[in-house]
């Protein structure tokens, strides 16, 4: 089970580069920005992934609950942002 | 248990990279939503049960269930945040018909 | 209520705050107590009186919030924590909203995973007979969850809703789902509502 999750691990960081892809070439400032949402959950599944390989997995929770708090507040905050702008943003 | 947690792990990584190929492949943003909001939120919720499982019957498990809940509400609402505001101002969306027909 | 608070400032707290008041406070303390007895898993007593004066702060600070909502017209009405706990009936929902969204992901799977990508987006946009705000909201996740569909806007019960293929619209031009949540929160039954299709954004409502 410690080989799966740690393979487990290694394909979400490979998921999180294919992610950043999106970030990177998207054309517009929406697809950015759902891309780097896409980045903080599976970030959040990695900490978790993280926390069980070094068996300290309480403390990686805690950090986790936190990631996906600010990963939430960002998305709801930047879209409120940019949803006053009448041009469109790149 | 084992067995079951693996299940729940695989088949959420699944999901997960479903969201990440359809956030690559997909034309517009309007299309990568629906990749975003929905099999992202299945591919967590599951990966999460599977950890849950994994854990066993400790607090931890149920730290980790309560992410699972916040997740489930907050990505979908985050997704259609950032729809609404693309809706706003203005962008377009991609048909493969022509417009009008 | 907002005006009659005003008015009549020197009545005992029991008169002015009603008994759904107490309930909302009792309901937000009991939930935000339990999860600080999650979050720090002690259980010592230093631990748990820190734990009831932060939540008692907490509860003290933003029960007002939640409970009422003013509107434009002067007019309070319940608040979100009113409306949440009347979301027990939502236990009803989810075993269909579940299988729902795993119907919804197999047909995502299948439409990236195909080669050609047989995807025609196209918007749709109607009007709701649904009168609670709750249902509404509902009515929309719904939407979100369900196969093919994405709720883009919601304003005053008018939706846009971006689709991956036209038929999967379907079950929204039939008013099956609008049905669904009208049963659930105790709603009037409506009318199955008038669909347009729009391919551009310049053929939708403003």
């Amino acid at each position: 089970m410690t080989s799966l999750i740690f393979g487990i691990a290694i394909f979400v960081a490979l998921l999180i580069i294919m992610s950043l892809y999106r970030m990177v070439a998207g054309p517009t400032l929406f697809d950015r920005l759902l891309g780097a949402g896409l980045v903080g959950t599976k970030g959040l599944i990695l900490l978790i992934l993280i926390g069980f390989i070094y068996e300290r997995i309480n403390m990686f929770i805690d950090l986790a609950i936190t990631y996906a708090l600010l990963n939430f507040v960002g998305a709801i905050v930047l879209g409120k942002y940019f949803e006053r702008r009448r041009e469109m943003p790149r | 248990m084992t067995i079951l947690a693996a299940i729940f792990i695989l088949s959420g990584v699944f999901f997960m990279t479903v969201s990440c190929l359809g956030l690559i492949r997909l034309p517009d943003f309007y299309s990568r939503t629906h990749a975003v909001g929905k099999s992202e939120t299945l591919g967590a919720i599951l990966l999460l049960i599977g950890l849950a499982l994994h854990n066993g019957f400790v607090l931890g498990s149920l730290k980790l269930l309560i992410i699972l809940v916040f997740v489930a509400i907050a990505n979908p609402t985050a997704t259609h945040a950032i729809c609404r505001a693309a809706l706003r101002s203005g962008l377009q969306l991609w048909t493969r018909s022509k417009p009008g027909s | 209520m907002r005006e009659e608070r005003r008015t009549s400032e020197p009545q005992k707290a029991s008169q002015r705050y009603g008994y759904r008041r107490l309930i909302s406070v009792a309901f937000q303390f009991a939930l935000l107590f339990g999860i600080w007895l999650i979050f720090s898993g002690r259980f010592g007593l230093k631990y748990l009186v820190m734990g009831l004066i932060c939540v008692s702060l907490v509860t003290f600070l933003t029960n007002d919030l939640l409970y009422y909502r003013a509107r434009p017209g002067g007019k309070a009405e319940s608040g979100v924590l009113v409306e949440f706990m009347s979301w027990w009936r939502l236990l009803l929902y989810v075993p269909w909203l579940f299988l729902a969204i795993v119907k919804a992901n197999l047909q995502v799977a299948y439409l990236v995973l195909h080669p050609r990508m047989p995807i025609d987006p196209v918007f749709l946009q109607f009007r709701t007979g649904l009168r609670k705000r709750l249902s509404q909201v509902t009515l929309a996740n719904s939407i979100t969850l369900t196969p093919g569909t994405v709720s883009v806007n919601l304003e005053e019960g008018r939706y846009t809703v971006h689709a991956l293929v036209p038929r999967s619209g379907q079950d929204l031009v039939e008013g099956r789902m609008q049905n669904k949540v009208a049963e659930i929160f105790l709603d009037e039954q409506a009318e199955p509502p008038q669909v347009r299709f729009a391919h551009s954004l310049e053929e939708l409502e403003p």
